[in-house]
């Protein structure tokens, strides 16, 4: 049970962030910022609770937290370390609360649909006015300017509209994570950036154009060349052979890359194939062909992991195609403890991929569980705002912000 | 402003003579020495567009990724590499054969001159000298330097000698398995996209230290590759919240999300709230054979996943994809067209916000490459410089910054050290 593991050196410590941000790209973004010391407080809407709260598997029933509000293992472990306040924005009251905790904010992070910030008088220019330190990341599908300003996307749309999905395959969550590492990144550019005078920083990012910068290599041949890109399904260009080859097994795969013709060499002494030793020009597509099969008859009757053992130990580019199961017992990952338990009171106790963040003196880590909604707002009302009990409760009585009262049990675990 | 008086900027104090400039970027004056190869391309690559001095340290042949696809015109060569020229945007270069302990001395000098070391001691055939295991450090880095190591497994563990490539790293990280036909292989993410956002932590993590008290930049970051893929299935069919294997599926779902064949082309639909169900049937005409409420339900929707395939594959097969667009995106469901990647290239929308910039050398011409991942006001991002010739900086650095004489630059280059 890892729990407050972040160290008061934290390299973000005292950092304050209040968050939009939902989905995948929100939540990842703002959670990388926390779990290095950021103090992340996550809006939410008690009338229309984010989609994750209620994104059930199949096979697991409906949990719910005692305030009758739903959240499934799904949200909990994209939101731990954060910690959530519950503030009406369809009223005045709620509103008005919301800019007063924007006035002691550092960051501000959104991922909400076209002009909602806007409609709530709460857009960057607005914000900056009581606040001229402002750091605020907008994170859109296609970025809040051009024609495409106004449409909404989700990351498998990113996917189709970059071309990932025709040069690959159909996929879902990708470029999710991209921008919300590039969110992560952007707000320490910020930062740094009001450190060093400017009056505010608001970030424009389009998930769109985190993905187009990572997926250069699609597109430099026709850029440079006007050629498309052409390479079929597991071919990586400029690399001698790659391949997915079937193994002992059901569903076995192991992935192999030969990057140069000392692989290919390695290759083929180790499959006693001197026939098909490579010349000057490089390997043909018919020589190719004869490799693979020559390589299928010898995986076909070993495991990917016994596959990749001995080619590693040769010094081949080698891999076992993992499924999630492989990625738990993954004994790399389990002895550097690359993941975390998390306990939650509705939840139990569930082990989570923890954040890289492998540093010597300031790791920082996961701070908290998944919140359940509004947990902290009475919480962040004293801190931020040094709201007296009774402050809160008028708050609460206006509708601006909404309390889970007694709960029973309100301990992390 | 709360919590900002004991952190200090990302920058370092200039040298005693040196103009201050009042322009700037967030890490103007942040000096990176990089010597992490291909796996760290992408982390200096960031670095050096939000305004740190990147000096990228190849050996003496050339970085690997100079030999790499495309070449401007099919020429190969150590400078007409476009995928080079993309991956160096902006930042300098310099050749040292730091596979030789007589760079030693010249490392050190390297890294007095820095403030952060990139490296990737692991996983490449090549080995950094001075390299030490346990823990994982360099020993020729200077005090106060902060080392970030990039390696495919990270430096410590079973794996942690292991070779590794994009290829390879995608097909271990549970992402692969799940991509492609139910009966062929599992499918390779073309490109080198972890390795890419392992950068972009990296470029995290670093940023995140040089806010610290300097007495704080004195550590070492050990970023695997493995764990950045791990970290990223955070979010769906993780092992650990049900026990749950992904399989392959030729679509992805559940209904009304997926690829859909259109009269005209694909669509592509991202429904997972859940007023999306009831936009999607309004779009369609409300038919009669989708009017049931218990499709409301997603969870439901998964159940029937191959049912609500196949009905709604067939009101799609006479539809118009363009026009589901124009009228889904105005009633707020997400979608998309499922494009080439030279459709997007030729987008209006990328064009509109100058996502596009130019790069312009000897050897890769004048082409247009992917510029900034973000935008911001003020612009945080400048784009000055065109990636460097192999040892193009290596007078500027050796002689004219460290202090060397022209003489032993000479020596060095004779004795193939540089």
């Amino acid at each position: 049970m890892v729990l407050s593991r972040s160290s008061p050196t934290a390299p973000l410590s005292g950092i304050r962030v209040l968050s939009f941000g939902s989905f995948v790209a929100g939540n990842i973004c703002t959670l990388m910022l926390a779990e290095l010391g950021a103090d992340v407080v996550k809006i939410e809407s008690h009338d229309r609770p984010e989609a994750l709260r209620s994104y059930d598997a199949p096979d697991q029933p409906p949990v719910f937290e005692p305030s009758g509000i739903r959240t499934t293992a799904l949200f909990a472990g994209m939101t731990r370390s954060l910690r959530s306040a519950c503030i009406d924005m369809t009223n005045g009251s709620g509103r008005r609360t919301f800019r007063r905790l924007a006035e002691r904010a550092d960051v501000v992070v959104e991922n909400l649909g076209p002009g909602t910030m806007e409609s709530w008088g709460c857009s960057f220019a607005d914000l900056r006015a009581d606040n001229p330190k402002l750091v605020m990341l907008s994170i859109s599908g296609y970025g809040r300017s051009g024609p495409l300003a106004e449409f909404r996307a989700y990351a498998s749309n990113i996917n189709n509209f970059l071309g990932l999905t025709s040069a690959w395959a159909p996929d879902g969550i990708h470029f999710d994570f991209v921008a919300g590492t590039h969110g992560a990144c952007a707000v320490a550019a910020a930062l740094a950036e009001v450190d060093r005078g400017a009056p505010g920083v608001f970030v424009d990012m389009a998930q769109t154009e985190t993905g187009a910068a990572i997926l250069a290599p699609l597109y430099l041949d026709y850029l440079a060349n006007g050629r498309e890109w052409s390479a079929g399904p597991n071919e990586v260009p400029g690399s001698q052979f790659s391949g997915v080859i079937r193994c002992l097994g059901a569903d076995a795969w192991v992935a192999i890359e030969l990057e140069d013709a000392r692989d290919w060499a390695v290759m083929c002494s180790f499959l006693e194939r001197p026939d098909l030793h490579l010349g000057d020009a490089g390997p043909t597509p018919e020589m190719r062909e004869s490799l693979r099969e020559a390589i299928e008859e010898w995986a076909g009757a070993v495991s990917p992991f016994q596959a990749t053992h001995k080619l590693q130990k040769l010094g081949v580019a080698v891999g076992p195609v993992q499924n999630s199961e492989d990625l738990w017992r993954d004994a790399q990952l389990r002895s550097r403890e690359a993941f975390v338990e998390v306990c939650h009171p509705d939840l139990g106790c569930i082990e989570y991929p923890n954040a890289p963040n492998r540093m010597s003196r300031t790791p920082g880590g996961v701070r908290s569980r998944g919140p359940r909604l509004g947990e902290h707002t009475a919480d962040v009302l004293r801190e931020w705002l040094a709201c007296s009990e009774s402050d809160v409760e008028d708050l609460r009585t206006s509708a601006a912000v909404w309390l889970p009262g007694e709960t029973g049990d309100s301990s992390p675990c | 402003m709360p919590g900002m008086s004991d952190v200090q900027a990302p920058r370092r104090d200039r040298a005693e003579g040196e103009a201050e400039s009042q322009a700037g970027q967030p890490l103007t004056g942040v000096r990176v020495l990089d010597l992490s190869g291909r796996i760290g391309a992408y982390c200096g690559k960031v670095l050096a567009d939000i305004g740190a001095d990147v000096v990228k340290v190849e050996l003496p042949t050339g970085d690997r990724m100079r030999f790499l696809p495309p070449f401007r015109d099919g020429r190969k060569g150590p400078e007409s590499s476009v995928l080079f020229a993309y991956y160096h945007h902006n930042k300098r270069g310099i050749t040292l054969d730091w596979e030789r302990g007589e760079a030693r001395a010249l490392l050190e000098s390297l890294s007095a001159w820095a403030d952060v070391v990139l490296a990737s001691p692991k996983g490449e055939p090549e080995q950094l000298i001075g390299f030490v295991d346990d823990p994982p450090s360099l020993s020729w880095v200077s005090d106060s330097v902060l080392t970030c190591f990039i390696t495919p497994f990270g430096l410590t563990g079973p794996y942690r000698g292991w070779r590794a490539t994009p290829f390879t790293s995608f097909a271990m990280s549970g992402y692969m398995h799940a991509v492609g036909d139910p009966e062929g292989p599992p499918l390779a993410m073309p490109g080198q996209q972890f390795y890419d956002e392992a950068g972009i932590w990296a470029a995290f993590l670093v940023q995140a230290t040089l806010r610290g008290p300097r007495d704080l930049w004195a550590q070492v970051i050990d970023l695997s590759v493995h764990e950045v893929g791990l970290f990223n299935k955070l979010g769906t069919e993780q092992y650990g919240l049900a026990g749950h294997i992904k399989t392959r599926l030729t679509n992805f779902g559940p209904p009304p999300g997926g690829i859909w064949q259109c009269r005209d082309g694909f669509l592509d639909i991202g429904a997972h709230s859940a007023h999306h169900w009831d936009l999607f049937v309004d779009l369609l005409g409300r038919p009669d054979v989708l009017s049931d409420p218990i499709y409301r339900d997603r969870v439901t929707r998964v159940r029937l996943f191959d049912m609500l395939t196949d009905l709604i594959a067939e009101l799609f097969s006479t539809r118009s994809a363009r026009e589901f667009l124009v009228a889904g995106q105005a009633a707020g469901l997400p979608c998309a067209l499922t494009q080439t990647p030279a459709q997007f290239l030729r987008d209006p929308q990328p064009a509109a916000r100058g996502f596009f910039v130019p790069s312009t050398r000897e050897g890769t011409g004048s082409v247009r490459i992917p510029g900034p991942p973000f935008i911001s006001v003020p612009p945080m991002i400048a784009y000055g410089r065109s990636a460097p010739r192999l040892g193009e900086a290596n007078e500027q650095v050796y002689v004219r910054e460290l202090g060397h004489s022209a003489e032993e630059l000479q020596q060095w280059r004779a004795d193939g050290l540089v």
